[in-house]
């Protein structure tokens, strides 16, 4: 056993293994990743996510596989059977493999760094254009939805028009709730005495759902509603048909006569 | 056993002080303030309760006489106060002997692991069909706060308690801990913070999840009072006991014990101590901030006062996330720090090997010591504070990533090659790596802004935690107990039971957590107390493997008690280990060490020609001419 181990061989099977390794799950993540149960994709956002969360798990795979590869040819080709009888190799380490190593986490966070403050920016963009502004309201446990420019329409089930940009303004009237859509990548805390912003433009028409992501007392679990995205003209006459009620949070938008 | 000993003051004597001072407290305020104060007369109960509690254990003995200018301790005094002769007694009464307050942690912290597992079991239980079956939301919520908040407060004990007392001063070559006094407080202060904690319950509850965020802290049961002071005094032990092991280590190593020859795992405690003195003021002040809020209508949180107009409080409820997270996030570190020390320590030993690139390990451990105090915000990254700085949060976050992933690169040097010993500190070792390999690749999917604002709060995160803490954190405490049991205790932990254990915990873990995954990248938020029919699957399969880890947990419980009753006497050095606790007597005697030994060589020296001990000393190698 001990001669075995003393082989130098296996640096090179080992890393066939890695190899082998690698390239199965590169395949089992590329081609059956894409058959997760996400929720429906309904904005360029979530897809951008997304596509995020594809990348980085294909970055992840060969780091991923290297340690347990190298763990489990150690633990099956280098197991004792019983107490050793002697000791192993006094190698106290190997100042080339471990500056490598830091090389390479460093390129890889690099990677990741710079995918992800691409699409944090892209994320950030303000749309231009005819921008829909809703101010969206926590209450404990309510979504409530106005929107300014249309009179202060006021309603619980949230209606947006297919591709066009919306500016989501959300506060909240008693404790800190988080407006989320899944099927948008969107999500935003609504914070007491703060206003704050997030943008998306739905590209898909159905019905997805809004879940407030935290924790914000008794009924948290049932704070929930539905997004309708419909056409631009099917959302004209809806808005036109619901009440109106005054604006607490919310200043009047810029350029609310669009 | 003397006469003497029976008048001692102990926990029964603690036991009865605390009930006094607490009614005393609670009565007072409602009779002598008005019967309107029922929350600030719990508070002035508990403070009664600490009291009568540290008082009546006796803790507070030596300040006051030394205040009072009497008599210095002598030697014999602070043998006797070390338990030098007090039998088993020793254990039930505040002592200063760093093993007996060891063993007390232990003790300790397995009983709030068990609390904790138990509110665990709940969620599991009530989770495991949508519809809100077992409990109504409220209790639920309480009992996600509960389990988190004590969870948390088990796991940064678990390390620095159990073998930060008991095996760091000796791996060091020290007969104490540098204030051994001090060492007995931290540990009185945690026990009245437990029962403190377990208030919540009968006070209303507290709804707002460990993360105690304003305004709900604000507005939730009184149970909040509980939590926040409890976990002030709980955050004051840990900084006690935190600044104590760093002394300890600075100032308290043997003659030759110089820092690149220090076990790793006195460099992980050293870490994970730096994290606790610096950041857990920041959660005291915190809770603080959020009882004067409660109790005397500050409104520090606050936007809007009660019955004022809107923005007339001038608080803000950032603050809350803010201090928070300054805290919880170097927190995460100062529980697995340990963890990756406790791995490195044992894969060494199981392997016959020297720990490959123990500098590199030295580095990676204090490298992530200082960036986990530049990352916290990126807890924040929907909450709309300083949007422009989560690109920053975002580089800091990924960056500590690199000093994190050199501590696979020791393990994996470490193991190859080696003769690994298939003992369950090895065991728990490979299953600590692939945990923790996992926890750590998902946390790279959540420093990620885009990704994070999809994935925040969401079950994904639950599960990312719990590979990262259950998997970094616990099995390494797993592994460590399998380790140093034989020293603590002088018996070995039955095997087989062991196996029954590390298996059912594999499978269940994975089960829970890998099911959490997928529920969360569904969609289905964390902290619900009911769901969707359509994340039903997934939560079944993770109530499944919960209970698995549950049963496997009591297996482990039920062999730490009949082990430790009649199991089997270990020798002193089963493991044939080189750092200098296996090379004292088991049991370890009152001071530890005859005469403190010279430190010729680093602790990790397998591989190399062997050298017989010096006669008569138990110094790894020959001793030097100089003794300390």
């Amino acid at each position: 056993m001990q001669n075995v181990a003393a082989e130098p061989r296996h640096i090179t099977r080992v890393i066939t293994f890695w190899a082998i390794a690698t390239v199965i799950g590169l395949a089992v993540v590329f081609f059956l990743g894409p058959l997760f149960p996400f929720p429906t994709t309904a904005s360029a956002r979530e897809g951008d996510v997304n596509l995020t969360l594809m990348v980085f798990t294909l970055v992840s795979v060969p780091v991923f596989m290297f340690v347990v590869v190298f763990a489990a040819y150690s633990l099956i080709n280098f197991r004792s059977d019983g107490r050793p009888t002697e000791d192993g190799p006094a190698v106290h380490g190997n100042s080339k493999l471990q500056a490598g190593w830091v090389v390479v986490s460093v390129v890889l966070v690099a990677f990741l760094l710079g995918w992800g403050l691409y699409y944090l920016y892209q994320v950030d963009l303000v749309p231009q254009g005819n921008v829909l502004v809703v101010d969206v309201t926590g209450e404990q446990w309510n979504w409530n939805y106005t929107y300014p420019q249309y009179g202060n329409a006021t309603t619980n089930v949230l209606y947006l028009p297919v591709n066009r940009p919306v500016e989501f303004r959300i506060g909240s009237i008693d404790v800190q709730h988080s407006f989320w859509i899944p099927s948008m990548g969107v999500k935003e805390d609504a914070v007491p005495g703060v206003i704050n912003h997030i943008y998306v433009t739905p590209n898909k028409m159905g019905t997805f759902q809004v879940r407030c992501m935290e924790l914000c007392g008794p009924y948290h679990a049932y704070m929930d509603s539905n997004v309708k995205v419909i056409s631009s003209d099917q959302f004209q006459s809806t808005v036109d048909s619901l009440p109106t009620e005054a604006p607490t949070l919310f200043p009047p938008p810029n350029g609310s006569a669009s | 056993m003397t006469a003497r000993y029976t008048y001692r003051l102990n926990y029964f004597t603690g036991l009865i002080g605390a009930v006094v001072g607490y009614l005393i407290g609670y009565y007072g305020v409602l009779n002598f303030v008005g019967q309107d104060f029922q929350e600030q007369a719990f508070v002035i109960g508990w403070i009664g309760l600490l009291l009568g509690w540290l008082i009546c254990i006796g803790a507070l003995k030596y300040p006051f006489t030394w205040a009072l200018a009497m008599k210095e301790p002598d030697h014999h005094e602070e043998l006797r106060l070390a338990g030098a002769g007090g039998g088993i007694g020793r254990y039930f009464r505040f002592t200063t002997d760093h093993k007996v307050v060891g063993i007390q942690y232990l003790v300790l912290t397995m009983i709030m692991l068990g609390l904790g597992g138990i509110g665990a079991m709940l969620i599991r239980a009530q989770l495991m069909f949508p519809g809100a079956n077992l409990f109504d939301t409220s209790a639920y919520n309480t009992i996600v706060t509960m389990h988190g908040m004590l969870m948390i407060a088990t796991m940064i004990s678990i390390f620095v308690g159990p073998f930060g007392n008991f095996i760091v001063p000796i791996m060091v070559g020290a007969r104490d801990m540098a204030f051994p006094r001090l060492n007995g407080l931290s540990f009185a202060l945690l026990t009245p913070a437990v029962v403190i904690f377990l208030f919540i319950p009968f006070l209303g509850g507290v709804e707002t999840g460990w993360t105690i965020y304003a305004p709900l802290a604000d507005q939730t049961g009184m149970g909040a009072d509980a939590f926040a002071f409890s976990m002030i005094l709980a955050g004051y032990s840990s900084m006690l006991g935190a600044v104590n092991v760093i002394a300890t280590i600075v100032t308290m190593r043997a003659p030759g014990m110089r820092y690149t020859r220090l076990p790793i795992f006195v460099w992980g405690i050293m870490a994970s101590a730096i994290l606790s003195a610096a950041g857990t003021s920041s959660f005291a002040a915190d809770l603080l901030l959020i009882l004067l809020d409660r109790l005397y209508g500050t409104t520090f949180y606050l936007a809007t006062s009660p019955g004022g107009t809107t923005n007339s409080g001038g608080g803000i409820a950032w603050l809350s996330q803010n201090l928070f997270w300054f805290f919880g996030h170097p927190e995460v570190y100062l529980i697995v720090l340990p963890g990756f020390a406790a791995v490195m320590e044992m894969v060494p030993v199981f392997v016959r090997k020297p720990l490959f690139g123990y500098k590199t390990a030295v580095l990676g451990m204090m490298g992530v010591t200082v960036v986990s105090f530049l990352v916290w915000a990126h807890h924040e990254f929907v909450s709309g504070w300083v949007p422009a700085l989560r690109g920053y949060y975002m580089t800091t976050t990924e960056i500590i990533s690199v000093p994190t992933g050199l501590v696979f690169l020791v393990l994996i040097g470490t193991l190859w090659r080696g003769r690994l010993w298939m003992k369950l500190p090895l065991a728990w070792s490979f299953a600590f790596i692939w945990a923790f390999m996992i926890g750590g690749l998902t946390g790279v999917y959540l420093s990620d802004v885009p990704a994070d604002i999809q994935l925040h709060g969401s079950m994904f995160v639950t599960a990312h935690f719990h590979y990262t803490l259950f998997g970094g954190a616990l099995m390494a405490f797993f592994g460590a107990i399998y380790y140093w049991f034989p020293k603590i205790s002088g018996r070995y932990l039955n095997e087989k039971l062991g196996w029954i254990h590390f298996w059912g915990v594999q499978i269940g873990f994975n089960l829970t957590f890998l099911a959490m995954f997928y529920v969360g990248l569904q969609g289905m938020p964390r902290r619900v107390a009911d769901y969707a029919p359509v994340f039903a699957g997934g939560n079944f399969v993770a109530s499944i493997g919960a209970f698995i880890i549950g049963a496997s947990v009591a297996v482990f419980f039920y062999n730490m008690v009949a082990s430790w009753v009649a199991g089997e006497v270990a020798e002193a050095n089963p493991w044939d280990s080189k750092t200098l606790e296996w090379q004292v007597p088991t049991p370890v005697p009152l001071e530890n060490f005859e005469e403190i030994p010279v430190i010729t060589s680093g602790p990790y020296n397998y591989g190399e020609p062997r050298q017989e001990p010096p006669p008569g000393g138990i110094g790894r190698e020959e001793p030097a001419p100089v003794v300390g």
